[in-house]
């Protein structure tokens, strides 16, 4: 005989079976159907009419449904598969909470990237439905709230042009303009990134072996090449500099590197992957306090930008 | 269920005893400890049931929700056990997808909120990183606002006392010096920069303008509700940029374009720290000349002298 330890309620299971299903919205009408057969077949008095069976397992799925129901969990059937429209728990927000995800769903809404708005929408689904109705109210009154609507709204079709190229690891001959010169590169399109107001591509130059950030406004053409990238495997300069003093202790490291030498007063820093333009106006802002140190001719490079900034000071 | 809508009245012809039970206990003990007779009570009260039933029912129920993957744990208060639901099949999880995309969404959007919005960014994203699974994508998650590993209460304390311009003591770990120190400071402005929030404002010790570390900030010591309200001094510097190619020029909050050709743009910024005007002009190299005032033009030569010098210095 069987203690209470390994009894179980075979009720208990089958609504936490369907419930499952619900949650995950995999319940069509079939796979509901199995939970609730098992379960007859599994019984002692076996039915072999299998018109009998199917009524009774329809009889057994709705005693099923009318315990959510009961229960105040609202579910409808659309196109054979039932749907959940509320939940069996609710997740406890707080208002600070639902603010937050209002920011962020308003701000995801006018990021014109299709496979971002399909993930917030579908992460919006899924915690609506943890959520209780005033929460719910409250974050539909909160969106609507929120205006981020300015957001690149002139670019859109040319931002859907360069995602595919960056999906289809295409390589482009690129043309823009950079200090009022156009340039010409053959580079390897990597992903879009957003500023407030401004959306950027990063490319990989092939020729130069360096990652480059180009605002879309400035991209004057770009024409796909026939062979495609072979490899996904690329070498991204390594630029290491020194911290001295003051910020060599309170440095915060950014995305991409990594700390070399920590001396007594002095850290080295190894990054990679920063397009240099925004690494040399990073580094400019620490005056003495940084230094290039390689490679060469990045090293190289900054004294010219510090000569030039020097010299516009003596020209007039 | 016409019937049950009718009079409110539940039969086994109408709905699943069992199943409607399992939902109850599950619902009582998610997150919320109970004892078996409590959970025996709100069954026997429940308007729907009205049933008795034994603990050992209770029991079995208990170990088919374990069954169907919950996790219900013990907590033992004195001599009383209570048990709760600590996760569940029906949680919600976050896919490294959405978590990808909420990451790139406030990327996007970090340089146009404010700090209060920060806070709770920030309190939001710890909640939620519970339903990620992926480590390192939680981990990213948890620290990439400013505010991560600042105490929040104190971050809400400091942006009133700054909308007030209240005069403040504050504990402050000097890293620079490693010392601690109490510092007096009539709080301005409150800015994330670096990927760090900073408290500026009116250093009374020193007489002059400064920008602190909120994470380097121990604790409040005491605040001065009646402190008289300084006006600050504030810095006022020009420079001539050149706009890079056809992109507009964006002016930070505290910059004015007073005049604009198709090639250049004269700025005007202002500032009660001269650090920050300094580093906003460095950041601008090769573009950007300081045309007045000429102390300043001369300060910032001297600057990029400096670090021209820093790189001949070692080689």
């Amino acid at each position: 005989m069987k203690n209470n330890n390994s009894k179980i309620n075979n009720g208990c299971l089958n609504i936490f079976r369907f419930l499952k299903l619900l949650y995950d919205d995999k319940a069509d009408y079939c796979s509901v159907y199995n939970i609730f057969k098992s379960d007859i077949i599994d019984d002692d008095s076996k039915i072999q009419d299998e018109k009998k069976l199917n009524n009774l397992i329809q009889v057994i799925i709705n005693k099923y449904i009318n315990s959510l129901k009961v229960f105040g969990i609202k579910i409808k059937k659309e196109k054979h598969k039932y749907k959940l429209n509320s939940s069996l728990y609710s997740i406890e927000y707080t208002l600070k909470d639902i603010k937050a995800l209002s920011i962020l769903l308003s701000a995801g809404n006018n990021i014109p990237d299709e496979n971002l708005n399909k993930d917030m929408k579908n992460l919006k689904e899924n915690m609506l439905l943890r959520m209780n109705n005033s929460d719910k109210n409250t974050l539909n009154s909160l969106i609507s709230d929120r205006d981020f609507s300015f957001f690149y709204t002139d670019l859109k079709a040319q931002i859907k042009q360069c995602k595919e190229y960056c999906s289809d690891n295409v390589i482009l001959n690129l043309m823009y303009l950079h200090r009022n010169k156009e340039i010409r590169i053959k580079c390897k399109p990597k992903e879009i990134t957003y500023d407030v107001k401004t959306p950027y591509l990063n490319v990989y130059d092939i020729n130069k072996k360096e990652n480059i950030e180009i605002a879309l406004p400035n991209i004057l053409s770009m024409e796909v090449m026939p062979n495609r990238t072979a490899s996904k495997i690329e070498n991204t300069t390594t630029v290491v500099y020194k911290l001295k003093g003051r910020l060599a202790k309170i440095y915060k490291l950014k995305e991409g590197e990594k700390l070399g030498e920590a001396g007594q007063d002095f850290i080295t820093v190894i990054n990679s992957g920063e397009p240099f333009d925004k690494l040399f106006a990073r580094l400019m802002r620490y005056a003495e306090l940084c230094e290039i140190i390689s490679p060469k001719y990045i090293r190289a490079e900054m004294i010219n930008l510090i000569n030039e900034t020097i010299k516009l000071y003596k020209e007039k | 269920m016409k019937r049950f809508m009718e009079t409110n009245t539940v039969t086994h012809n109408l709905m699943s005893f069992s199943g409607f039970k399992s939902m109850l206990i599950f619902s009582m003990l998610v997150h919320n400890p109970k004892t078996y007779e409590e959970i025996k009570q709100a069954l026997e009260e429940n308007e729907y049931l009205k049933e008795t039933v034994s603990i050992d029912t209770i029991r079995i129920y208990m170990n088919s929700l374990k069954q169907a993957g919950c996790n219900i744990k013990k907590l033992h208060e004195g001599r009383t056990v209570k048990y709760y639901i600590d996760s569940h099949p029906f949680e919600l999880k976050i896919t490294d997808k959405q978590a990808k995309s909420i990451i790139k969404v406030y990327k996007a959007i970090s340089k146009s909120i404010e700090i209060s919005d920060f806070l709770i960014l920030n309190d939001f994203f710890t909640k939620i990183s519970a339903y990620i699974t992926n480590e390192d994508l939680k981990t990213k998650l948890q620290n990439i606002s400013p505010l991560s590993n600042i105490n929040a209460e104190m971050v809400e304390e400091l942006i009133r006392y700054t909308k007030n311009r209240n005069e403040i003591t504050i504990l402050y770990n000097a890293k620079n010096s490693g010392k601690k120190k109490e510092i007096d400071i009539v709080v301005d402005k409150m800015s994330i920069s670096n990927g760090k929030l900073h408290i500026a404002g009116y250093n009374s010790e020193y007489h002059n303008y400064s920008e602190f570390l909120v994470s380097n900030i121990i604790r409040i010591i005491s605040v001065n509700l009646k402190a008289p309200k300084l006006v600050l001094p504030e810095f006022v510097v020009q420079y001539e940029y050149q706009k890079e190619d056809n992109a507009s020029f964006q002016p930070f909050e505290n910059e004015i374009v007073l005049e604009e050709t198709d090639t250049h743009v004269i700025v005007e910024i202002k500032s009660r720290n001269k650090f920050i005007i300094m580093q906003r002009i460095l950041s601008l190299s090769s573009r950007c000349r300081v045309i007045s005032p000429d102390n300043y033009k001369e300060e910032i030569l001297g600057i990029l002298k400096n670090m021209k010098e820093g790189y001949f210095e070692e080689q």
